[in-house]
């Protein structure tokens, strides 16, 4: 195996490190330069972000040596189509729930999501949307007296 | 050692009409959860949060552990069937229970699985109600000194014990520590690291993250499968022969109280669990194994000593969780989500306050385990069913479902964003080993060591050295080091070894 391609296996690691300490040293900053804050606003984050950084380095570099020595996991990411299939799905459920309420994107999720992953029953899959509008309708919006935006433009 | 009066009135909580069907409820949800592989406790309780919401704190948290017992024993149902855990706990029990299962003596392997089960979840629950008093005295003790070397101790561990990776584990508890301080600072009443959001001025909802990060990677995990169980469950069923079986786990009562012993212990260890406890009663009992027993060909006595110890590890852990309030496990930590959730903080101020409701959901809990054996035995029956559910239809219904109860926590729809965006995040730890438990760890205990720190840095700023005269503080200190020390040398002993295998 040469080495870019051994290299690889470290690379969601590191990358995930990366963006762990991105996010901690511009958060530690924005806090650090506030005029608004004062000490105590650094007492966790302050020594935090000493421990932070040298770990994240170290983190990254025992996951670079463990690709190059070639004891790395053999995991990959996301690399099964029902599992990309699912977070594009998802992610348009999250776009469409401000719209179209929890019924309105929640069910055609439901039902295209389950079709798209493979389900081809579709009286079943008519029967089991119903139910689970039923449910949120009846069961959480009714019963349990929950305040649910249901329908599209609907505000709880 | 108890105290009566609080005792009755803790009773007196529990003499409901409700009370036995939210425990058998929550009891069969658990169960189906524990026999679907690759399903955990923690999302069936991330699934029952939410319905928790309008019930008072006692109900909610009988019925959240009621959950949590059912599926440390469903676990170990299918491992004895086909030879698959539903739980990590239940590894052990496929040890001898499946071999006993190929053996056709299924029926009674599963009855000495739930006796071993119910007796050791009862055993852990009457030494927490007998020492409920000393381990409020020992959390009393804990101070600020105590409790910031209690975190680190706790971080360490989790990345030692579960962690495949230390340095990536350590890395996910300092990343949950920093994002549990974003939100308002209570000296100066301004926010830090809200990006502007409203909605994070009162911080992370520390308990829609965790159900995040442990249901949603586990419904991308199950994804790829056509149903949740791959083999369907045959078995033929016989009343005499289970009944035998439960009949024979107490005949076997000291590898019974021996299992119960270790699954305490271990269970009070943060982050060690069921799958520690019952791997470890399992090789004991195999060391004091006498001549014509046959450990790993189908031994009753291994399906006790596995079965026995992984459920006894739940009254350990819900002891730590109690008194310290430190959660040893992603369910425990949802559990600790539910204590919140209802304006109740585990530690030392949770038994001065709450005494009656202690007591109540310790005796609720031996009470459990009286219905857990009818409902298991129950589940046991119909099993082959559940295992067929196909994941094309469990994942969507799932989501859903989280999604309302995301919305449903605060009635905001940014709380629907977080719970996905963790979940994603928790897949992504879960896959590269970057420990999600001590990701939540950090998040739980963030906050309070945010207010330790300053505490410590007042009290102890000339002479930080000081913290060192507290015992209990040294102590944790001290396990601490031990613990990064035998990585060290076990790391170092692996690697000199691997070495010497190369070069031969």
């Amino acid at each position: 195996m040469t080495s870019p391609i051994k290299l690889k296996a470290a690379l969601v690691p590191v990358l995930m490190v990366v963006v762990g300490l991105v996010w901690a040293v511009l958060y530690y900053r924005s806090v650090a330069t506030d005029p608004r804050q004062d000490e105590a606003a650094l007492s966790l984050i302050g020594p935090l972000i000493w421990v932070l950084v040298p770990l994240g380095v170290l983190t990254a570099a025992q996951a670079v040596f463990a690709a190059l020595g070639g004891s790395a996991d053999e995991t990959h990411g996301l690399d099964n189509r029902k599992r990309l299939i699912y977070l594009a799905a998802l992610a348009c459920l999250l776009a469409a729930l401000p719209w179209l309420g929890l019924l309105g994107a929640g069910l055609p999720f439901f039902a295209l999501l389950a079709y798209l992953l493979g389900f081809r029953r579709i009286l079943w899959l008519i029967l089991l949307t119903a139910g689970l509008g039923v449910l949120i309708w009846g069961g959480f919006a009714g019963l349990l007296d929950i305040s649910l935006p249901l329908y599209p433009g609907q505000r709880p | 050692m108890i105290d009566g009066a609080q005792m009755a009135e803790g009773l007196g909580l529990l003499l409901n009409w409700h009370m036995p069907l939210v425990i058998l409820a929550g009891m069969t949800l658990g169960l189906i959860i524990g026999v679907i592989p690759g399903m955990t406790a923690a999302l069936g309780l991330a699934i029952v949060l939410p319905l928790t919401f309008s019930m008072d704190a006692l109900t909610a948290l009988i019925l959240m552990t009621s959950v949590y017992t059912g599926s440390l024993t469903g676990g170990g149902v299918l491992a004895i069937l086909i030879n698959t855990p539903g739980t990590p706990g239940a590894v052990a029990t496929t040890f001898d229970g499946y071999p006993m299962a190929k053996a056709g003596q299924a029926n009674e392997a599963l009855g000495l699985q739930i006796a071993a089960s119910a007796f050791g979840g009862a055993a852990s629950y009457l030494v927490l109600l007998l020492f409920i008093e000393p381990m409020t005295d020992f959390a009393l003790e804990f101070q600020s000194a105590e409790m910031l070397a209690l975190v680190i101790f706790v971080l360490v561990a989790v990345g030692v014990l579960r962690g495949r990776h230390l340095l990536r584990s350590l890395f996910a508890g300092a990343v949950g520590l920093m994002l549990s301080t974003i939100g308002t600072v209570l000296t100066t009443g301004e926010p830090r690291g809200t990006l502007g959001f409203a909605e994070l001025e009162d911080g992370l909802p520390i308990v829609l993250c965790v159900i995040g990060l442990f249901a949603v990677p586990e419904l991308i995990q199950i994804l790829p499968r056509k149903t949740i169980s791959e083999a369907e469950a045959r078995i033929q069923h016989s009343l005499a022969a289970l009944w035998g079986g439960f009949k024979g786990a107490f005949r076997r009562w000291p590898t019974l109280l021996r299992g119960s012993g270790i699954g305490i212990a271990v269970g009070i260890l943060p982050a060690a669990g069921a799958t520690l406890a019952s791997i470890l009663s399992y090789t004991l009992a195999t060391r004091l194994a006498r001549a014509g027993d046959r450990f790993g060909k189908g031994e009753p006595k291994g399906v006790v000593a596995a079965e026995s110890a992984n459920n006894a590890s739940e009254g350990g852990a819900m002891a730590i969780l109690l008194a310290l309030g430190i959660p040893g496990s992603a369910s425990t930590a949802v559990i600790l989500g539910g204590f919140m959730l209802h304006g109740l903080v585990p530690g030392t101020g949770l038994f001065r306050d709450n005494g009656p409701l202690v007591y109540g959901l310790i005796i609720g809990n031996i009470f459990q385990m009286v219905l857990l054996i009818g409902a298991a035995l129950a589940v046991a029956y119909a099993v082959a069913r559940i295992v067929t559910v196909p994941t094309t239809i469990l994942v969507p219904f799932l989501t859903i479902l989280l999604s309302v109860g995301a919305f449903s926590f605060r009635g905001q729809l940014f709380d629907v964003f977080v719970v996905f965006a963790f979940g994603i995040i928790g897949w992504f730890c879960r896959r590269y080993d970057f420990t999600p438990l001590s990701l939540m760890i950090g998040l739980f205990l963030g906050s309070q060591l945010d207010q330790e720190m300053l505490r410590v840095s007042i009290l102890y700023s000339y002479e930080p050295w000081t913290i060192l005269e507290r015992p209990i503080a040294t102590t944790f200190f001290a396990l601490t080091l031990v613990l990064i020390v035998v990585r060290i040398v076990l790391w170092v002993r692996r690697a000199t070894t691997q070495s010497g295998e190369g070069r031969a």
